[in-house]
C-alpha cells in the first residue's frame, strides 16, 4: 500500500497542491499527511478495502475547483420536525448564528482529530490534513435538547471536499442528530467524532441520498462512556461509490450501542457500512443489524466487527446482515468479524444472502396483489426492520417515505 | 460408576504422561542426504537431479522459482512469527539407505522403531512395506482381521520409504505412490493434472512448494472405481532444520470414490521448521473425495520455543458435474498454522464440504478456514468449523464463500463456533461472503462463547476432574466434526482434543 506509482493521478496532483498552498499547517495537519503519503489511497488488495476501492474510484480527471458557486439550497426532508439546521456546503460550515439552543453551544471551530487512534487509516489521515473548517458543537452536562439538530452535507459541485464535525454530549446530556449527505461531490471525506459521556444518550440518524456520481467517505468515530447509550439508524441509497464507516470505542465499563442500518442501491450504485466496536472494559453491549437491497447492478457491502480486548469481560454484542439480491448484475459482500480476547463474553453472528421468498410473493399474489405490489410490500418490509427500530416518530416517517419513494423509482 | 470412574483415570494418567514430553518428539538417527544450505536455482536443479526428473518437470520448478523471487510473504493472516530467513533451511533430505527395500531386512530398524512409536500399522507384515516378494492379501497381514484395511504410505522426510497394499489397489486399477515414482511411471498424468488446481502463481507458499517440492502422494481412481479402502499417508518432518515441501495429488475419474487420510506428527525440535505443503483434488463429473487430516505437529514448548510452521495451500477442484469433495481437518499442532482447504465448484451440482476443528494452546497461533468457489449451478457447499482456544493462543477462522454470476441455484451454509478457555487466548472469525447471484442462498452464523460454569459443575459433581470435564464439554463441542471422521482417525482425534487441552484450566 504505497503511494508510490510512477504517474501520479489528477486526483494526488490535485490534494498535493491544495496541500502545499496552505498559508499554515499545524504539527498536526503535517503529520497527518506524511501518515497519508505513506499509506496511499486505499485500494482493493488492502484488508478491508477489497469491496471498496477508492484507490480505482479516484482515478478519473481531477475537476474543476472554480466551478460555479452555490445554488439556492433544496428543501431539507425533515422541515416539518423544524430541527435546527446546519448546513455543510461544500464544505463550508454554514451555521445560523441567529438560532440558539438551551445548552447546546455550536460554531466553526479550527478542525482537528478524532480522539481516538485511527493512524492506519489512511482516509482520516487526509481528512485531517485537508479541511479548512470544522463545525463543533458541545452538548451541556445534564442538558436535555428536545429539539433536533439537523446537519446538512450539501454538494452542489465537482470537486474535492474535506469536511468535519467534532462534538462532545457530557453527561447525562440527551441529543438527536441527523445527518443528511445530499447533491455531488467528485470525492466528498466526511470525518465526525463525537463523544458520549458517563449516562448521556445520543441518537444519531444518517440518510445518504446523494447523486449517482457521488464519490462519498463518511467517517464516524464515537466514544460510548460509562452507562452511556449510543443509537444510530442509517438508510443509504448508494453512489459511484459510498461508505459510511461507525467506529464506535468502550472505553468504561457498561455502555450501550445499537447501530443499524438498510441499504437500498440500484442502477450503478455501491453502498458499503463498515463498523467497528471495540470493547475495553467490562459489561459493553451492542446491537448491530444491517439489511441490504440490491437491485439492476447495485453493489452491497456490509463490514462489521466486533474487538472484544481482554479487559472486557461479560461483552454482549450480537450482529445481523441480511442481504437481498433483487436482479441479475446485483451484489452482496458481507464480512461480519469478531475479534476476541476475553473469555466470558457472549458474540454472535449471523449473515443471509438470498432473493425473495417465492412462497411469500405466491401468498400475496394468491390475495390479488400485482407482482410489483408483492415485491414492493416484501421489501418494505424487509427494510422494515432497520426503520421500525427509529424511536423518533417524525424521523421515521421520512425514513420511511424515502423507503416508498426509492420502490417507487423501481417500478 | 467406579468402573467408568476407573478408566477414566487410567486414560488420563496415559495422556498426562504423553504431554510431559511431546509424545512424538523423537528423532530418529539415520543419515541423510541434504541438498546443500539455502535456496537457488541450483537448489531447484539439485532436486530435481537428485529425482531423475524429465527436463518438463524442471522447467516447472525453475519457472515457479522464478515467480517466488518476485513474489512477497503474505501478511494478512492473524499470525504473529519472526521472519523466515529462506536461506537458512534445507530444502531436501532423505535417507541414505534410499526408498526401496528389497526385504523387509534393508528397512533401517530405526525407521521401523519410529513408525511403530507413531502407532503405524507397518510391522503388520512385509505387505506393509510394500517389499519386494510380499505377496498375500492384506487380510491376511492384518493382526485385527476384522479392521477395515487401510493402505498406508508413509512419508518419511522427503522420501517414501514404504509404500503398502499396492497389489490390492492395482487389482482395482488405483494408481497409490509417492509423487517422484509417478513422474517416472505414469508422466502423463502428472503432467496434465499437476499445477492445474493450484498453478505455481498461486501464492507465496504455493509457489515455493512449486519450485523445490520433496515427495507426496499420487493418487489416481479410474473411471466408475470405489477405491476398496482408505488411503493413508503420514508424514514427519525428522531432519532438523528440513523444511518440508509436500506435494499431493488426488485424481478421481468420472464415477469413482476415494478416501484419504493423512496423519502428522513431527519430533521435537528447537528451531522452527517450514512446512509449506500443497494438495490438489480433482473430482471428475460423479467423483467423489473424502480428505481427512489429523495435524499433531510438534506445537512448541508452553513458552512458546520451536515448533512448526505450516503454511499449506489445499485446493479441490470439482470440475465435474455432481462431484464432491468432502474435507475434514483436526488440527493441533504446529506453532503457526496458514491453511485454507478449498474447493471449487465449477460442475453444475457439485458439492463441497469443510469440517473443521482447531485447537491451539500455549503460544500456538492458527488463521485456518475455507474457501468455496461457487461457479457451476445449483452447487452447494456446507462450512462447519469449531475453533478453541486456550492459554495464550489465538485461533482465528478466515473463510470466503463466493457466489459467481452463473452460480444459480446454490446454496451455502456457515457454522463456525469458539471456543475461549481461559482469559490469555483470543478467538477470531473472519469469513467473507461475496453473492452475485440473486437465485443463491447463503446463510453464515457464528457464535463465540465459553464453557458453560453449569455444564462444568455437573459433570464435577459427578466425579470428573475439573480437566476430565473440559476434555467432555470440548469433545461435545466439536461433535457435529468428529462424526465426519473416518472410524480409524475418530478415535485418535478424540483423544488428541483431549491431549491438546491438558494444562489448560486450574
Amino acid at each position: 500500500m504505497t503511494n508510490a506509482s510512477a504517474r501520479p493521478t489528477p486526483f494526488a496532483k490535485a490534494i498535493e497542491t491544495d496541500y502545499r498552498n496552505r498559508s499554515a499547517t499545524n504539527a498536526m495537519q503535517s503529520a497527518a499527511y506524511d501518515r497519508y503519503g505513506r499509506l496511499g489511497l486505499p485500494n482493493r488488495r488492502v484488508e478491508g478495502w477489497k469491496w471498496s476501492d477508492f484507490s480505482a474510484a479516484l482515478r478519473g480527471d481531477a475537476p474543476a475547483n472554480d466551478a460555479a458557486p452555490v445554488e439556492t439550497i433544496p428543501p431539507s426532508p425533515f422541515a416539518t420536525l423544524e430541527p435546527l439546521e446546519i448546513q455543510i456546503v461544500d464544505g463550508r460550515v454554514l451555521a445560523p448564528d441567529a438560532a440558539r439552543l438551551e445548552g447546546f453551544e455550536f460554531g466553526v471551530i479550527e478542525p482537528g482529530a478524532p480522539d481516538q487512534d485511527f493512524d492506519n487509516h489512511s482516509l482520516v489521515a487526509l481528512n485531517i490534513a485537508l479541511t479548512r473548517r470544522a463545525f463543533g458543537f458541545r452538548v451541556a452536562g445534564g442538558a436535555i435538547i428536545d429539539r433536533a439538530v439537523h446537519i446538512r452535507h450539501i454538494n452542489k459541485r465537482p470537486g474535492y471536499v474535506f469536511s468535519q464535525i467534532l462534538g462532545r454530549a457530557e453527561e447525562g446530556s440527551r441529543v438527536t442528530i441527523i445527518e443528511t449527505f445530499e447533491g455531488c461531490a467528485t470525492f466528498h471525506s466526511a470525518m465526525h467524532h463525537l463523544s458520549v459521556y458517563k449516562g448521556a444518550e445520543v441518537s444519531r440518524y444518517v440518510l445518504h441520498d446523494a447523486d449517482a456520481d457521488a464519490v462519498t467517505h463518511g467517517f464516524f468515530g464515537g466514544m460510548v462512556g460509562e452507562d452511556a447509550r449510543f443509537r444510530q439508524t442509517s438508510l443509504s441509497t448508494g453512489g459511484r461509490l459510498c461508505r459510511h464507516e461507525t467506529h464506535l470505542l468502550y472505553p468504561a465499563a457498561i455502555g450501550f450501542s445499537d447501530v443499524a442500518g438498510a441499504a437500498l442501491v440500484a442502477g450503478d450504485r455501491h453502498s458499503d457500512f463498515t463498523t467497528q466496536v471495540r470493547f475495553r472494559a467490562p459489561g459493553g453491549e451492542a446491537r448491530q443489524l444491517h439489511k441490504g437491497v440490491a437491485s439492476k447492478k447495485g453493489r452491497n457491502v456490509f463490514q462489521g466487527k466486533f474487538h472484544v480486548e481482554r479487559a472486557a469481560q461479560k461483552t454482549d454484542a450480537k450482529m445481523t446482515a441480511n442481504a437481498l439480491l433483487l436482479s441479475d448484475g446485483a451484489e452482496a459482500n458481507h464480512k461480519p468479524e469478531l475479534e476476541i480476547y476475553a473469555d466470558d463474553v457472549e458474540c454472535a453472528h449471523g449473515s443471509t444472502v438470498g432473493a425473495l421468498d417465492d412462497d411469500a410473493l405466491f401468498y400475496l399474489r394468491q390475495r390479488g396483489l400485482s407482482e410489483g405490489e408483492a415485491r414492493a410490500l416484501l421489501i418494505e418490509a424487509f427494510a422494515g426492520e432497520v426503520i421500525d427500530g427509529i424511536d423518533d416518530a417524525g424521523v421515521r416517517d421520512v425514513f420511511a417515505a424515502r423507503v416508498a419513494a426509492w420502490l417507487e423509482e423501481q417500478q | 460408576m467406579s468402573e467408568v470412574k476407573e478408566t477414566i483415570s487410567k486414560e488420563t494418567v496415559e495422556t498426562a504422561k504423553a504431554l510431559e514430553t511431546y509424545k512424538y518428539g523423537f528423532t530418529t538417527d539415520i543419515e541423510s542426504v541434504k541438498a546443500p544450505k539455502g535456496l537457488s536455482e541450483d537448489t531447484v536443479r539439485f532436486i530435481s537431479a537428485k529425482k531423475e526428473e524429465p527436463e518438463w518437470l524442471l522447467e516447472w520448478r525453475l519457472a515457479a522459482f522464478r515467480r517466488w523471487l518476485t513474489m512477497e510473504e503474505p501478511t494478512w493472516a492473524m499470525v504473529d512469527y519472526p521472519e523466515i530467513d529462506y536461506q537458512d533451511a534445507y530444502y531436501y533430505a532423505e535417507p541414505t539407505t534410499g526408498a526401496k527395500y528389497e526385504s523387509i531386512d534393508d528397512v533401517p530398524p530405526e525407521i521401523l522403531a519410529d513408525f511403530e512409536k507413531l502407532g503405524i500399522p507397518l510391522r503388520e507384515a512385509e505387505v506393509l512395506l510394500g517389499v519386494e516378494g510380499a505377496g498375500g492379501t492384506p487380510g491376511d497381514a492384518r493382526t485385527h482381521p476384522d479392521a477395515p484395511p487401510v493402505a498406508v504410505d508413509a512419508v518419511f522426510d522427503s522420501v517414501s520409504v514404504a509404500t503398502t497394499f499396492k497389489k490390492e489397489l492395482e487389482k482395482a486399477g488405483v494408481i497409490f505412490m509417492s509423487i517422484s515414482e509417478a513422474v517416472r511411471e505414469h508422466p502423463e498424468l502428472v503432467k496434465k493434472y499437476l499445477g492445474t488446481v493450484v498453478p505455481t502463481s498461486d501464492n507465496f507458499f504455493a509457489t515455493l512448494n512449486s519450485a523445490v517440492f520433496s515427495d507426496g502422494t499420487f493418487v489416481y481412481v479410474p473411471e466408475g472405481v470405489r477405491c476398496p479402502m482408505e488411503l493413508s499417508t503420514y508424514f514427519r518432518i525428522n531432519e532438523a532444520n528440513t523444511g518440508q515441501f509436500e506435494r499431493t495429488l488426488i485424481i478421481a475419474a468420472p464415477g469413482s470414490y476415494v478416501s484419504y487420510l493423512e496423519g502428522c506428527t513431527a519430533p521435537m525440535r528447537d528451531e522452527n521448521q517450514l512446512h509449506a505443503a500443497v494438495v490438489e483434488l480433482v473430482a471428475e463429473d460423479d467423483a467423489e473425495i473424502k480428505y481427512s487430516t489429523v495435524q499433531n505437529w510438534y506445537p512448541g514448548d508452553k513458552d512458546g520455543k520451536g515448533g512448526i510452521y505450516n503454511f499449506v495451500t489445499k485446493r479441490a477442484d470439482c470440475r465435474g458435474v455432481n462431484s464432491k469433495v468432502s474435507w475434514t481437518q483436526v488440527e493441533t499442532g504446529s506453532a503457526v498454522t496458514w491453511k485454507y482447504p478449498s474447493c471449487v465448484l465449477k460442475g453444475d451440482n457439485s458439492q463441497g464440504e469443510f469440517y473443521s476443528i482447531a485447537i491451539t494452546n500455549n503460544h500456538q497461533q492458527a488463521d485456518t478456514g475455507t474457501k468455496m468457489i461457487h461457479l457451476g449451478r445449483n452447487t452447494r457447499s456446507r462450512i462447519i468449523s469449531k475453533g478453541i482456544s486456550a492459554g495464550k493462543s489465538n485461533s482465528t477462522y478466515r473463510g470466503l464463500v463466493s457466489i459467481h454470476r452463473k452460480a444459480e441455484g446454490s446454496r451455502n451454509f456457515t457454522q463456525c463456533d469458539s471456543l475461549l478457555i481461559g482469559d490469555k487466548c483470543g478467538a477470531h472469525t473472519v469469513p467473507y461472503v461475496e453473492s452475485k447471484n440473486p437465485q443463491a442462498i447463503l446463510e453464515h452464523e457464528a457464535t463465540t462463547s465459553r464453557l458453560s460454569e453449569d455444564q462444568l459443575f455437573y459433570c464435577q459433581q459427578r466425579g470428573l476432574s475439573e480437566e476430565e470435564a473440559v476434555a467432555l464439554l470440548v469433545n461435545g463441542f466439536c461433535k457435529e466434526v468428529l462424526q465426519e471422521l473416518p472410524m480409524e482417525f475418530a478415535v485418535e482425534a478424540q483423544k488428541l482434543v483431549s491431549v491438546s487441552l491438558e494444562g489448560s484450566v486450574g
